[in-house]
């Protein structure tokens, strides 16, 4: 998968000079948990990605979105030093909450230094946190996902239902034809999630279905790649379905976009670039950025006999940060699997539809 | 004619004002600016040596909105001595709040590689240009005595406020803290309040997390230097008035040429019926209108000359105060209405006395053509006796000064002194002539003669002159003296063989440490019979303390009580000893210093004198340091030989092992005494500058005062040539006429100059610095002044007795 997540980091690394230092994706990776869940400090890039769908007792529908990002930035054995601040990783995090009753949209991007512990990535039960934001691994196995902003905060108890999805094809993801250009990448693709958001002033209690990703790499983009789209869908038969499409710079989609079909006992099925036809079906221009996103879309897996209509409840989900605008938001899902109809939910992210990631896809 | 002269007076007084206003703003402004730039959007600001972990103490504190931590250090340049960098470690994810200015480059420069780099940096445009950098370029650079190469990842760029300084160099601040080996050290905390206003109260919240340190917004900085400049940027405003001072004489001596000559004129008017009072005022709205032009001229003027004294206070200041460095002007409309305001104040006060003078011309009688001057002799006794009642009451402000009296009475007297002697000006002149009466070279003693003949007008033009003669001599005699004593004290207190330092202590005060490695590997050779070492540390309040290591010398000059019993006392830890400035200031009550460990209270064992600064410094046992702060970084050391060894192989070897680079200065008693008054010399270099104003306003006072007379008297000239005088006479008459005029003013201008630097030396310093200096003259240059001003008088005579040489004749006589 390629996301917002990658873009960010090559707004930081348009020259990977330090690559050569950090542990590259190969094939041949041995997926292991909980050990898989934490932080793999060698690479160079990771995150964990938590977007879900969520209903209040009230019945109001939210969407989130909460993700944590580590971008190394001294590679291990990188030469001792003694201050706090010179640091191995930066960390930030972006955390969404769309609210369709009253149709807002709210993102902040958290960003720390992490020189006195406020910030950081273990190797124990807390996965990442920043400052008052959180995730942590309970003993059961459930994430425990928190985040505070703006007087908005969420706080989930998630609950993986299905086995864990592994990505790609040997372990790994690739993200462009060359060699090297690829990241290790599982899935929880349904979540069982459960907690309370505090909105307007008020907690509320809500439950819901989250998807989980977690992604770690050296070297990921490929040359000429301007930007991509990134869907991933739970539908109503227990299924799902993750996609992505590497968009180039004379329009062309790379070869290496794939998919994952993940069935309802949880067996993973990886769909290659010519296994979809993805087909934009209307836009919408950003008034804040001018950015032109599509945000309905038609998607086909003739190999699934699946057709699906990507649309989403609410166009304006842009998350307009620095250095890096991108549109990720909660989508629905109608259409036939197998001549039946199914329906669903997911998320979408758009990243290079802004004039600001212009230039953004790497060396 | 006259007009000019008016306006060319004012104008003089003016620029000469406005250009020590400009200069002192300016350097001012720099400083606070540097200030801003790094704490502009702070509410308080924590400083001091602080210990980084109380960092999230303080974000935690009841409304306290966001903190970020800054390593500021100075870096010199490796062959390029009294080049800097001043490098400022900040941190761009918790500083984002507090930015005041853009880091430009390549997109990623304040990404990941500006985290991600050793020594990576930011340097501002003009300085990347200067020094032919571009982004990825390194810079050698010393810090601590150390070699560092950094890299240009980034242009520093103006954002709220401008780039005040190109010499800024902006870092990461772990990679600042690595670079100045100082992990766990932060220059200052920068605080921002949820609610700006309630300072007091965060100040009051932060103070026990933070003891030893100063708390307070950062304008308080800016404030301070601003305090510590005032005493400066006084003397120097003083000193500019004295122009000023000139310009009034200089408008007298033109108003009343104007009114001689107009006689006739002002008889007429007064026939017609216009009263005195419009007589006077006429001639005062004459001046007025004089001292508009003047003005707009002198404003001008004093940008300009504002530009080439700043230089001059640039370099004082570094040398007295702190790291100035100015790059710019900073021009405030107040200032330039203050100046109009004295200048035409100056016109008015010069154009008084001859418009009352015009006031009182009898119709009659001028119109006659009858001359006025029958009331001189009386005036003149009235202006000796003004001069005997300045004189005393001089002697009065100086004993008030010295006393219990403010600071700005030892101006008072000085200025008195100034007028006193001014007065005593037509004592002198019949003096000179009596001299000259008798030499037997006929246009000298004609010239001596006419000297005599309008006492009043002479004497007003030698005083004009000899006030700035005075000021020329003070100054001269002030400095040498300053100077002579700090050499006696250099020769008492430079008594070690070597003197090591890193070099960065040199250009721009004790900023940089000396490695230990250093320390102790000098300690260890057999040469050395010991080996002493100073630093200065930051403490609260407004002095600065002094840390030695080692054993007294009695190379200190204490004065009153004996040496070895007051340093002794220091070296056991029971008192600080304090320098004359910080006695001064703030008397000898025992000191309170915030410590970390909490508050030590310590007694005075004593005051010496110490010409190295202004501030109050004080002398503290390491041992006592290592107490209650922690064990000090020294910033130089002094090394002592075994009597009779050489140490030319010492001192070689350092250098292999330490100082390949030229990263320490190291220096011996006789190249640190011409250091120091290299120093001495940079810091007096405004007087200097003000020496040569001085000279300027003494040739241009010569020229206006002489091309007034030969305008004014060009009938008179006339009439000598008509019988039978000849062009050459008339000339060398005018010419004569000058050198008398420039001779009176020097021998005025020694007599009085000396008492002033009497007041300077003894009133104004102990008064604004502390310091006691021992009078002494130069008697070689002293002596000299009349010999080249009454040349230089003659020279800048050589215009208007050009135009007495080529008057015509029958014009000038048609009248008669």
């Amino acid at each position: 998968m390629m996301n917002a997540r990658t873009c960010i980091f090559a707004l930081l690394m348009p020259c990977i000079a330090l690559a050569g230092e950090w542990r590259a994706a190969v094939p041949g990776w041995t997926y292991e948990w909980p050990r898989d869940n934490r932080v793999h400090a060698d690479f160079k890039t990771e995150w964990w990605y938590l977007t879900g769908n969520l209903r209040a007792v009230d019945g109001r529908r939210f969407g989130y979105q909460l993700t944590f990002f580590r971008q190394g930035l001294r590679p291990p054995g990188s030469p001792e030093v003694q201050s706090r601040f010179v640091g191995d990783a930066l960390k930030f995090g972006h955390f969404t909450i769309t609210d369709l009753s009253s149709g807002e949209f709210h993102f902040s991007q958290s960003l720390k230094r992490g020189a006195f512990g406020e910030a950081g990535f273990a190797d124990g039960n807390r996965l990442a946190w920043l400052g008052d934001w959180s995730l942590e691994l309970a003993a059961d196995g459930a994430f425990l996902a928190r985040a505070e902003e703006g007087g908005r905060s969420l706080s989930l108890r998630l609950e993986p239902v299905k086995p864990w999805a592994v990505h790609g094809e040997g372990g790994i993801s690739r993200k462009a034809e060359e060699d090297g250009h690829a990241s290790h990448y599982y899935s929880a693709t349904r979540m069982r999630s459960a907690g309370t958001l505090r909105i307007g002033g008020k907690d509320v209690a809500v439950e819901g279905e989250s998807w989980f990703d977690h992604e770690w790499a050296t070297n990921q983009l490929g040359r000429g790649q301007v930007g991509w789209d990134w869907f991933s869908v739970q539908l109503d038969d227990g299924s799902e379905l993750m996609i992505y499409q590497l968009r180039r710079k004379d329009g062309t989609v790379d070869p290496a976009s794939s998919g994952s079909w993940i069935s309802a006992d949880g067996s993973v099925r990886h769909l290659r670039k010519d296994e979809i036809e993805l087909t934009p079906q209307r836009f919408w221009k950003s008034p804040k950025t001018g950015g032109n996103y599509p945000l309905a879309w038609s998607v086909k897996v003739p190999s699934l006999t699946l057709e699906l209509n990507v649309s989403t409840p609410l166009d304006a989900q842009e998350l307009v940060l620095k250095p890096v605008v991108y549109w990720e938001g909660l989508i629905d899902i109608a259409g036939t699997r197998e001549g039946r109809t199914v329906k669903g939910h997911g998320y979408l992210e758009l990243t290079g539809y802004s004039g600001a990631l212009v230039g953004l896809s790497g060396p | 004619m006259l007009a000019v002269l008016n306006v060319l007076s004012i104008a003089l007084g003016i620029a000469v004002y406005l250009a020590i206003q400009i200069a002192n703003e300016s350097a001012t402004k720099s400083f606070s600016a540097g200030v801003d730039m790094v704490a502009g959007k702070a509410h308080v600001e924590i400083r001091g040596d602080v210990d980084e972990t109380i960092w999230p103490q303080v974000e935690r504190l009841p409304g306290v909105a966001s903190v970020t931590g800054i390593v500021e250090a100075l870096a010199t340049l490796p062959g390029k001595p009294g080049e800097y960098l001043r490098i400022v470690g900040v941190d761009v994810i918790s500083g984002a709040e507090f930015r005041t200015f853009e880091l430009s480059g390549e997109a990623a420069a304040v990404g990941e590689r500006w985290l991600a780099t050793p020594n990576g940096v930011a340097v501002t445009r003009e300085f990347a240009k200067r020094s032919a950098l571009g982004l990825q370029s390194e810079i050698p650079v010393i810090v601590d005595g150390r070699e560092a190469r950094l890299v240009v990842l980034a242009i520093v760029e103006d954002g709220d406020i401008p780039v005040p300084d190109s010499q800024l160099a902006i870092m990461d601040i772990g990679w600042a803290q690595e670079l100045f080996r100082r992990p766990g050290m932060v220059t200052s905390l920068q605080v921002r309040l949820l609610e700006p206003l309630k300072i007091s109260e965060a100040v009051a919240a932060i103070t026990p997390l933070a003891p030893g340190l100063t708390v307070g917004p950062p304008r308080q900085r800016s404030e301070q230097m601003g305090k510590m400049l005032a005493a400066f940027q006084l003397n120097l405003s003083a000193l500019s008035m004295v122009s000023l001072l000139v310009a009034v004489f200089l408008v007298f001596n033109t108003v009343s040429t104007s009114v001689a000559r107009r006689r006739t004129e002002i008889g007429i008017i007064r026939a017609l019926g216009v009263t005195r009072a419009g007589v006077r005022l006429m001639f005062l709205g004459e001046a007025l209108l004089y001292a508009v032009p003047g003005v707009l001229l002198g404003g001008v003027a004093g940008v300009a000359l504002a530009r080439l004294l700043t230089g001059a206070v640039e370099q004082t200041i570094t040398a007295l105060y702190a790291l100035v460095n100015v790059e710019r002007l900073w021009l405030n409309p107040g200032q330039f209405a203050i100046a109009a305001a004295y200048g035409i104040a100056a016109a008015l006060v010069g154009a008084w006395g001859p418009a009352a003078e015009a006031s009182r011309v009898e119709p009659v009688a001028a119109l006659r053509g009858l001359a006025g001057a029958v009331r001189e002799e009386s005036q003149i006794r009235r202006w000796w006796i003004g001069g005997v009642v300045c004189l005393v009451l001089a002697g009065c402000a100086a004993a008030y000064a010295l006393g219990s009296g403010p600071a700005w009475m030892a101006f008072a007297c000085a200025f008195l002194v100034l007028a006193g002697f001014s007065l005593f000006s037509p004592l002198l002149i019949p003096a000179v002539r009596s001299v000259f009466r008798r030499v037997p070279w006929l246009p000298l003693r004609l010239a001596a003669e006419r000297l005599r003949r309008s006492l009043r007008r002479n004497a007003v033009t030698v005083s004009a002159l000899a006030a700035a003669v005075s000021m020329l001599v003070a100054l001269i005699v002030m400095v040498f003296s300053f100077r002579s004593s700090l050499d006696a004290w250099i020769g008492r207190g430079i008594v070690a063989d070597f003197f090591i330092a890193p070099v960065a202590n040199e250009s721009f005060g004790m900023s940089s440490f000396l490695p230990d490695e250093a320390v102790a590997w000098l300690r260890a050779r057999p040469e050395a019979e010991s080996v002493d070492t100073f630093s200065e540390q930051r403490v609260e309040g407004d002095f600065t303390l002094a840390v030695v290591e080692g054993r007294y010398r009695d190379n200190l000059s204490f004065r009153g009580v004996d040496g070895r019993a007051a340093m002794a006392r220091v070296f056991a830890g029971e008192a600080v000893a304090v320098t004359e400035p910080y006695a001064r200031r703030y008397g000898l009550a025992p000191l309170d210093l915030k410590t970390p460990a909490g508050i030590l209270k310590l007694p005075i064992a004593g005051v010496y004198a110490d010409y190295s600064r202004d501030r109050g410094l004080v002398l503290m046992g390491a041992a006592t340091y290592a107490k209650w702060w922690g064990k000090p970084q020294p910033m130089s050391a002094a090394v002592y030989l075994h009597p009779g060894v050489d140490g030319t192989a010492l001192e070689r070897e350092f250098r292999v092992v330490f100082a390949s680079a030229g990263q320490f200065s190291v220096n011996t008693s006789r190249s640190l005494r011409d250091k120091i008054l290299k120093v001495f010399d940079q810091t007096f270099a405004i007087t200097e500058v003000l020496r040569s104003v001085a000279v300027v306003v003494a040739i241009v006072g010569v020229f206006l005062t002489m091309t007034a007379l030969v305008v004014e008297r060009h009938r008179e000239l006339a009439l000598l040539r008509a019988l039978g005088g000849t062009a050459q006479f008339v000339g060398n008459l005018v010419l004569c006429e000058a050198g008398l005029l420039g001779l009176s003013a020097a021998l005025l201008g020694v007599l009085s100059g000396l008492p002033l630097a009497m007041v300077l030396t003894w009133v104004v310093n102990p008064a604004f610095f502390g310091w006691t200096i021992g009078f002494d003259v130069p008697v070689l240059t002293i002596v000299a002044i009349p010999f080249w001003l009454t040349a230089v008088a003659v020279l800048a005579a050589w215009w208007p007795s050009r135009v007495a040489r080529r008057g015509k004749i029958a014009d000038a006589l048609r009248g008669e």
